[in-house]
């Protein structure tokens, strides 16, 4: 009997039950800050008793209305928490929240069902800590056992790491997930001391994350493991959270560090405070991109940051241009690193543009705009048939 | 040029035979910087059918009125629908998936026995009626509905986005509609009632069909 033939329907009454659908939104509601909606895994799938595959990247089963992917059913196992973060709804300290936790067989039961009828393309569990991190982990743990053993899942799995869980429970969550992560949320031992006294920075956080980078020796992740920080939460400037993530990348091997901007919510402690702007959280994405994916380095970004340590308001990559191009670039004749530092070319355009140069000249911006280049911001930046445009105050007249 | 462009290129629904013969004549890179209409309108015609691929592989859903029958509802513009159900069927193995619309409907179904693909031309409605679909389709949908707005913070909200990511065309797909009842205009009211009511612990009650 092969998984699809085990699991049946979620009965009439257990599906419309209002008490599941206020639990579902609840936890829903719990993990909306939580960021990675990625489904991409180089994990193969084979066979014929299963349900389901991992896919291409890029799925999204739908959008909010705040233009965000929803392509994963993020939730959290259970939204109660003993840890007192000042900042999330589910602490010890916030109010006015009801508490909702899943059952493994019922959160098994409703990824299935959503999975099969192509609403999600996999589950991203988190969870607050329960009265005890290691026995909510259990249960998660045992909910996507389930999933993978009894009903033959092979869809995309993210399952968070809970502060402070022993080893052999990472160990075991990474051998069931596409994707493990944990939120270290801020850069330091004081500023997370600031934002959540009752966890432990290097312990709870920093040491699970070396626990999964040694165990990843012998568990490859698929999709490997991530964090998030919360930009603004504590008095951290950008600088700091950049080289924070710097670190990350480097020494504890993760494959994206997310951000997400401070938010001030009702009935927690931070209620009065002020929202981070989003616009914030945008330059961290932009500095991350252009180090992660741009491959810029940690000394080459140091100067798009202001004396104070702050990101500017405009485009990080507009002030990276300033300080390393010496005067337009022309597409024609210049390097990969060289394209890559102007506005507006990426690394898909750069590449199009050292293919197509093999074979002829580029002669107009147009053709500059088909290869994919956002010429509103490339063109000021760039030299083509020995024309450019002089208005850019540091290269002179 | 790859199989796969030009496997989307013969899907496409202006597709005429001198199409194919060109495309076969010239490179991925030939289309990087068309030379010449003829070739900017080859490259045009793979991105069409490739968008729209994508696009449905996502927002397509099922209902699965017996258990191993999955039925799913998507009118492409372009000669995909095989190639969604077959998608699916790998997906699903062991399942009949079906796809289609008021016009016709393609069958995918891969197991250890072999693999079936045929395309019926008729109404997916007929078929969904005859199998007695939409009986438990509310399970999955209110589920989701419970779910999706969960994830909407009115802080973040950009219709813009969402309007370009979530096209109106496929909505019907997606089942993402709005109710035309005179207090939900357009989306915008909508969302408007929708941020009211996820502001708080509040039940939340259902504005989507």
């Amino acid at each position: 009997m092969n998984g699809a033939d085990k699991l049946g329907h979620l009965s009439s009454s257990t599906a419309l039950d209002v008490e599941l659908q206020a639990k579902v939104s609840a936890l829903g509601r719990g993990s909306r800050h939580d960021v990675c909606a990625s489904t991409s895994s180089s994990r193969s799938v084979s066979g014929f008793r299963r349900i389901g595959a991992v896919s291409f990247p890029g799925v999204c089963q739908a959008f909010t209305p705040d233009g965000r992917c929803v392509s994963l059913f993020k939730t959290l196992y259970t939204n109660a928490c003993t840890h007192s973060c000042y900042y999330c709804p589910n602490g010890a300290m916030s109010r006015g929240c009801g508490k909702y936790s899943f059952t493994p067989e019922e959160l098994a039961k409703i990824v299935l069902k959503l999975y099969k009828e192509n609403y999600i393309e996999g589950l991203f569990l988190s969870s607050g800590v329960g009265r005890d991190e290691e026995r909510t982990m259990e249960e998660m743990i045992e909910a996507v056992e389930l999933l993978r053993g009894k009903y033959g899942f092979e869809g995309y799995v993210h399952l968070k790491i809970l502060p402070g869980v022993g080893r052999d429970h990472i160990r075991r969550a990474m051998e069931l997930a596409d994707r493990v992560s944990i939120n270290i949320e801020t850069v330091s031992s004081s500023t997370m001391g600031e934002i959540s006294p009752s966890k432990d920075y290097l312990t709870d956080i920093l040491r699970r994350q070396s626990f999964i980078r040694e165990e990843m020796r012998r568990t490859p992740l698929p999709a490997g493991h991530t964090t998030q920080m919360i930009v603004g939460g504590a008095e951290e400037r950008d600088l700091d959270i950049f080289r924070r993530a710097v670190y990350e990348y480097r020494k504890m091997g993760v494959r994206r560090v997310y951000y997400s901007a401070f938010t001030s919510i009702e009935g927690t402690p931070f209620e009065g405070r002020e929202s981070v702007p989003l616009q914030r959280e945008k330059r961290h994405y932009q500095l991350d991109w252009l180090h992660r994916v741009y491959g810029f380095s940690e000394k080459e970004l140091f100067c798009v940051f202001d004396d104070e340590g702050y990101l500017p308001a405009e485009d990080p990559k507009k002030r990276l241009a300033e300080c390393l191009l010496d005067g337009p670039v022309d597409p024609n004749t210049a390097s990969f690193k060289e394209l890559l530092t102007v506005p507006g070319i990426g690394p898909v355009s750069a590449g199009r543009i050292i293919r197509i140069r093999k074979r002829r000249r580029i002669e107009s911006p147009e053709e500059l705009s088909e290869l994919g280049v956002a010429l509103k911001r490339a063109w000021p930046y760039l030299l083509l048939r020995g024309w450019r445009q002089s208005t850019l105050r540091w290269w002179g007249s | 040029m790859r199989e796969s462009s030009i496997n989307y290129l013969k899907r496409h629904r202006d597709l005429r035979q001198a199409d194919i013969l060109l495309a076969r004549g010239i490179s991925e890179d030939d289309l990087l910087l068309p030379e010449n209409e003829k070739v900017r309108r080859i490259r045009r015609m793979i991105r069409e059918v490739g968008t729209e691929y994508h696009y449905l592989k996502s927002f397509i859903r099922f209902e699965e009125p017996r258990r191993g029958i999955l039925v799913g509802y998507a009118s492409p513009k372009h000669r995909i629908k095989q190639m969604l159900a077959d998608h699916f069927a790998h997906r699903f193995p062991g399942n009949l998936i079906v796809v289609g619309d008021e016009r016709s409907f393609c069958l995918s179904l891969l197991s250890e026995r072999g693999r079936l693909r045929v395309e019926v031309k008729g109404s997916i409605k007929v078929l969904r009626r005859e199998l007695g679909c939409g009986g438990r389709e509310d399970e999955g949908s209110v589920l989701w509905e419970s779910y999706y707005f969960s994830q909407y913070e009115p802080r973040r909200r950009n219709l813009g986005m969402f309007k370009r990511r979530m096209p109106e065309r496929y909505r019907r797909e997606v089942k993402l509609k709005l109710k035309s009842t005179p207090g939900n205009v357009t989306l915008d009211d909508f969302l408007k009632n929708k941020e009211e009511e996820c502001s708080g612990d509040k039940d939340i009650s259902y504005g989507l069909l």
